[in-house]
């Protein structure tokens, strides 16, 4: 995958004798092995190629001289300046109309900072000198950063768990002054009389450290007795399973915290953000310590008395789905239920069906077939169905390309043979990911329903 | 089952009061981006979607007027699970268009449309050279094999094959200030598996 191992190359071009483009020379730019290359840039005057990567813990900004051909490192950030690489044309940083500036986003802890760094430096032994904007506060997700061609503007989308994404334009001439230019906050009214916003939290469990955001419910329950009592918690794992959940405009947690609900977003080992080592620790374990570290997670909170087993549902989609899984089956008796969202049930199927930029995903996620077929038989929750004893809800989008709809349709078969309790939905236009605003309608309606009779069944 | 129905209670409670998101949280959703500023006009451009309506906005940040370039074909483009939807250069935006994944480019200012690319597998990440008459982007045709293709930027001419050697490209980047050199950029994810 990109984020664990890709090349940038530069390649002359040359006029071709009938008249078009044609590549006359092509030259990688040199690199350690397995190390990540993002977002690969020329810069204005076309002599140096900027990009980030991770020779070190830390995504950084590197340069390539087009005439030296060396490769130099500019900052050294406390932090992650890439971005897994999922979708076309991420970008974490932007280089000044001039080339004599570049702006990197940071993300320290799931909060992006922006850092401005000057790329002309007065000799050879000093540093490049590296300033962090402190007037981003309000957003603590920035993404594509871009600087205008006249120099004066840096644009940037940005959010927050109390701000919607916006369109922001900074002012490089007015001290960096930030304006929203495209805001949809206004479409929130409800809004105003609840905001959770998240706290960032970090545990050790068998000398494993783990990370989390962790939403607090709008408020807790009452006992009779006047006293607090424990609310229900949702244990959220993130797909990816190379991805990071961020402190961002996060509608769904919003919405359950609203109802007393708490969510708790596992960052499990192998998620982005908090350095190579740790994204590289579920290299082989996936289904593993996914399903460890979500469970460390509700141990953690139930000994801060912020969450109990017997209130807690563990949910995710795509690879949190399969995690959610591999939680009912190996762990039966730890969370009161789960909610699985187009998750994956056959590690087979998986890599024979799923689309080519993650055909071999498996192999550095579980082992290289057919050597590893003792892992996949292992790991596929399709074999231990039988094991569930906790409710579980599964939604699956009936035009799926990841997960094969027949998948889950065989996985729902095999909880009806066992007499698993569970509810099962199929939705008609749907894909990998829901966007319909009827299916979400639905989908949160009859989650919380979910939620609330698992709970009281089992208690 | 007490828990339960007292969490419930709780929850009702709040129903009572107002103080509690209903789904429609989820139908205010807008997406923005991605962010692009065009060389010539100093306009910034972005995509705008909310449920199904999609719009290609560009921001004068002279007038501070926001004026609407595309709203009748939706941008997108989908190369794996997507992203380089469109991208600018010199007044000229070209952009993967959703249903046929044919290249085309619009004039900022007279709207004017041409198609550039025949419908030929899929196509993303289109970057149209600040400083020649070309247009590079990422083609991946109907048995999945991925390119990097360049295409004239007036659309009358056949679209070529720069590089297909490499399993996936990312980000290719063309146009610098070399005359009438291009430069470009290419990057490819490890596809073997040795390499993992």
């Amino acid at each position: 995958m990109p984020w664990i191992n890709s090349k940038i190359y530069v390649a002359d071009i040359q006029m071709h004798a009938k008249g078009y483009p044609a590549i006359s020379h092509l030259d990688a730019i040199p690199s350690p092995d397995m190390s990540a290359s993002f977002q690969p840039q020329f810069c204005p005057k076309g002599n140096f190629v900027y990009f980030i990567r991770d020779d070190s813990q830390w995504g950084q900004l590197f340069r390539y001289n087009l005439q030296t051909k060396s490769v130099e490192k500019i900052t050294d950030i406390q932090g992650e300046c890439a971005q897994p690489n999922w979708v076309h044309d991420m970008r974490t940083y932007t280089l000044s109309h001039d080339g004599t500036q570049a702006f990197v986003v940071a993300n320290k802890n799931t909060i992006h900072t922006i850092y401005q760094i000057n790329l002309e430096k007065e000799n050879e032994s000093t540093h490049y000198q590296c300033t962090r904007w402190t007037n981003t506060h309000l957003w603590s997700e920035i993404l594509q950063p871009t600087c205008s061609y006249d120099g004066r503007h840096l644009a940037f989308i940005g959010s927050a768990p109390d701000r919607p994404p916006e369109i922001c334009l900074a002012n490089l001439k007015e001290n960096n002054a930030i304006q929203p230019l495209k805001s949809t906050i206004k479409s929130y009214p409800q809004f105003i009389d609840h905001q959770s916003n998240p706290i960032h939290l970090n545990w050790q469990d068998n000398g494993i450290k783990t990370y989390g955001l962790y939403w607090p419910p709008k408020s807790q329950p009452i006992c009779k007795n006047g006293e607090k009592d424990i609310p229900p918690v949702i244990f959220k794992i993130h797909g990816g399973p190379t991805a990071q959940a961020t402190t961002c405009w996060e509608p769904e947690a919003q919405f359950f915290t609203s109802k007393n609900i708490g969510v708790f977003y596992v960052n499990y080992r192998g998620s982005w953000g908090y350095g190579r080592k740790y994204m590289e620790a579920i290299k082989g374990q996936w289904g593993v310590c996914d399903v460890e570290d979500a469970i460390s997670g509700l141990n953690y909170l139930e000994r801060q008395g912020l969450a109990s087993r017997k209130k807690s549902v563990i949910m995710g989609g795509s690879a949190g789905g399969y995690t959610v899984l591999q939680a009912l089956c190996h762990y039966p008796q730890v969370f009161a239920a789960g909610i699985c969202l187009y998750g994956v049930t056959d590690l087979f199927a998986l890599s024979q069906q799923t689309h080519k930029f993650e055909k071999h995903y498996n192999d550095y996620l579980l082992g290289i077939l057919p050597q590893a077929t003792n892992v996949y038989t292992e790991r596929s929750p399709i074999n231990f169905a039988d094991k569930i004893q906790k409710p579980i809800a599964i939604y699956q989008g009936k035009e799926d390309t990841v997960v094969a709809p027949q998948q889950m349709i065989s996985f729902v078969d095999s909880l009806k043979k066992f007499n698993i309790p569970h509810f099962f939905h199929l939705y008609e236009n749907e894909g990998h990911g829901f966007r319909l605003q009827e299916t979400k309608e639905h989908l949160y309606r009859t989650m919380t329903d979910f939620i609330y009779n698992s709970i009281a069944s089992d208690v | 089952m007490k828990t339960a129905s007292k969490d419930r209670e709780q929850s009702d409670s709040n129903i009572a009061s107002n103080k509690q998101l209903s789904v429609e949280i989820f139908s205010f959703a807008t997406r923005y981006g991605p962010l692009e500023w065009d060389n010539k006009s100093n306009m910034l451009l972005w995509l705008e979607s909310n449920r199904s309506i999609q719009k290609l906005c560009a921001f004068d940040p002279q007038s501070s007027k926001i004026d609407i370039v595309e709203d009748n074909k939706k941008i997108k483009a989908a190369i794996g699970y997507g992203g380089g939807d469109f991208n600018i250069a010199n007044g000229n935006v070209v952009y993967s268009e959703a249903s046929t994944s044919k290249l085309y480019q619009i004039n900022l200012l007279t709207k004017s449309r041409i198609q550039l690319t025949p419908k030929a597998g899929q196509t993303a990440s289109p970057k149209p050279s600040p400083t020649t008459p070309w247009v590079m982007y990422i083609n991946r045709d109907d048995e999945e094999r991925d390119c990097l293709a360049v295409v004239q930027a007036d659309g009358k001419q056949w679209p070529q094959i720069l590089n297909a050697d490499f399993d996936f490209y990312r980000n290719s980047l063309a146009g610098t200030q070399t005359e009438c050199k291009l430069l470009c950029c290419l990057e490819s994810s490890t596809y073997a598996v040795d390499k993992l």
